[in-house]
């Protein structure tokens, strides 16, 4: 730095060989530089101190905006605790008295409904088919009945009554199949005894 | 090549302004140094402080009804709970059948209570109570009795059931051949 200060009296003399002898005392002529570089200097000195002044003032101001924010949102902390426990608690209340409320509707929805089983059971019967024995069970509904015919037309009535149940929308929908587990004739009446298993899917 | 005291200090005599400069620069930049963390450590607490605010804010934001909405709940709860077969009160549970015979004209053959079924088995707030009932009646009676059970004030499932002819002695005393029996295994919810 302090090298910059200094005059530079050698950039002063001329680069060739004079061709006469040169007398001039540099050390003793007058600065004519117009600006100094002293100014210079000091000039970008005072910047660079003036920058950090700045910049460490800036830091606090921000620090201090920071400071009134934080206050503020204190302030809003403090106004909504209480009600916001409130309602924490009594959300805890709600909760609770949900549990209850889909532990009943869970109790009832976790079977189907055998009134809705029996009508559908009534209306798929066909002619000419009556039922004996309706067994709903956890994993299957089995159904006992009798073809009432003669014995060239039982058989091709039992299909159609098996078709019809499994033409049905909400069977389909509970049980993933009919199974025929058994047909035999009465010796006495001629009609035909069946006996049908409708699998509940997922063994509901 | 050692600068002794003496040449420093006629250097910053001679340099007043860069030497005050570089002072300042350096005392300012420490300051900004340490106080840097200062600035972070503000912004974080508002961050957390702006947060929490923002979580008290939405619950009052979200609690605008729930005040009267639990008050409702609390209240439907109680009355459904009220209506509810009892842990223990064998007679007033049996009443429950009692009147539903009563009320749909079926027969009732046999109930027999099974080995109730506690909230902690259950992992909920109601037991549940095990029933077997045995009924006589004509189809829509026993119909009608299903969807009482099902659909009444009581929750009740049926477990299994079974719909079959009554035997010729029990169907002579009513119309022949139209006197059904349906035994059933249900289950009711009730309070502790």
């Amino acid at each position: 730095m302090l090298s910059l200060l200094k005059k530079k009296n050698d950039a002063t003399q001329p680069q060739f060989a004079a061709w006469h002898p040169n007398f001039r005392n540099y050390e003793r002529l007058p600065d004519v530089k117009t600006v100094r570089t002293a100014f210079f200097a000091n000039t970008v000195a005072v910047a660079v101190a003036l920058s950090a002044v700045l910049w460490v003032a800036y830091q606090e101001y921000t620090c201090s905006l920071v400071r009134g924010d934080i206050a503020i949102a204190r302030a809003e902390l403090s106004r909504d605790k209480g009600p916001s426990d409130q309602a924490v608690a009594v959300f805890k209340k709600f909760q609770a008295d949900e549990k209850k409320v889909r532990e009943m509707s869970a109790f009832v929805a976790s079977k189907p409904s055998v009134s809705a089983m029996y009508i559908t059971l009534g209306s798929t019967l066909v002619e000419q088919v009556s039922l004996t024995h309706i067994e709903i069970a956890p994993t299957q509904i089995g159904l006992r009945g009798v073809v009432h015919g003669s014995s060239d037309v039982a058989s091709s009535i039992a299909s159609t009554y098996i078709d019809a149940l499994k033409a049905d929308a909400s069977i389909s929908q509970l049980c993933s199949g009919v199974t025929q587990v058994n047909a035999t004739r009465n010796p006495q009446t001629g009609w035909l005894n069946i006996e049908l298993a409708l699998r509940f899917k997922g063994g509901k | 090549m050692a600068i002794s005291n003496e040449k420093v200090l006629e250097a910053v005599k001679k340099n007043k302004v860069v030497s005050v400069s570089i002072a300042c620069v350096i005392v300012f930049g420490l300051a900004a140094m340490i106080r840097w963390s200062a600035v972070e450590d503000a912004q974080s607490e508002l961050d957390a402080i702006s947060t929490e605010a923002a979580r008290y804010a939405n619950n009052l934001r979200n609690a605008s009804q729930l005040t009267a909405d639990q008050a409702l709940l609390a209240k439907r709860t109680s009355e459904i709970e009220a209506r509810m077969l009892k842990v223990g009160a064998l007679m007033e549970n049996q009443q429950f059948f009692f009147d539903l015979e009563k009320n749909t004209g079926v027969k009732l053959v046999e109930l027999r209570p099974g080995s109730e079924i506690l909230p902690a088995a259950r992992k909920g707030f109601y037991a549940a109570l095990p029933y077997s009932l045995t009924v006589t009646g004509t189809y829509p009676q026993l119909l009608t009795i299903i969807r009482r059970l099902e659909n009444g004030q009581q929750f009740v499932r049926v477990l299994s059931s079974k719909l079959y002819p009554a035997p010729l002695e029990a169907s002579a005393r009513g119309d022949a051949g139209s006197i059904l029996v349906l035994t059933m295994d249900l289950e009711v919810l009730a309070r502790p």
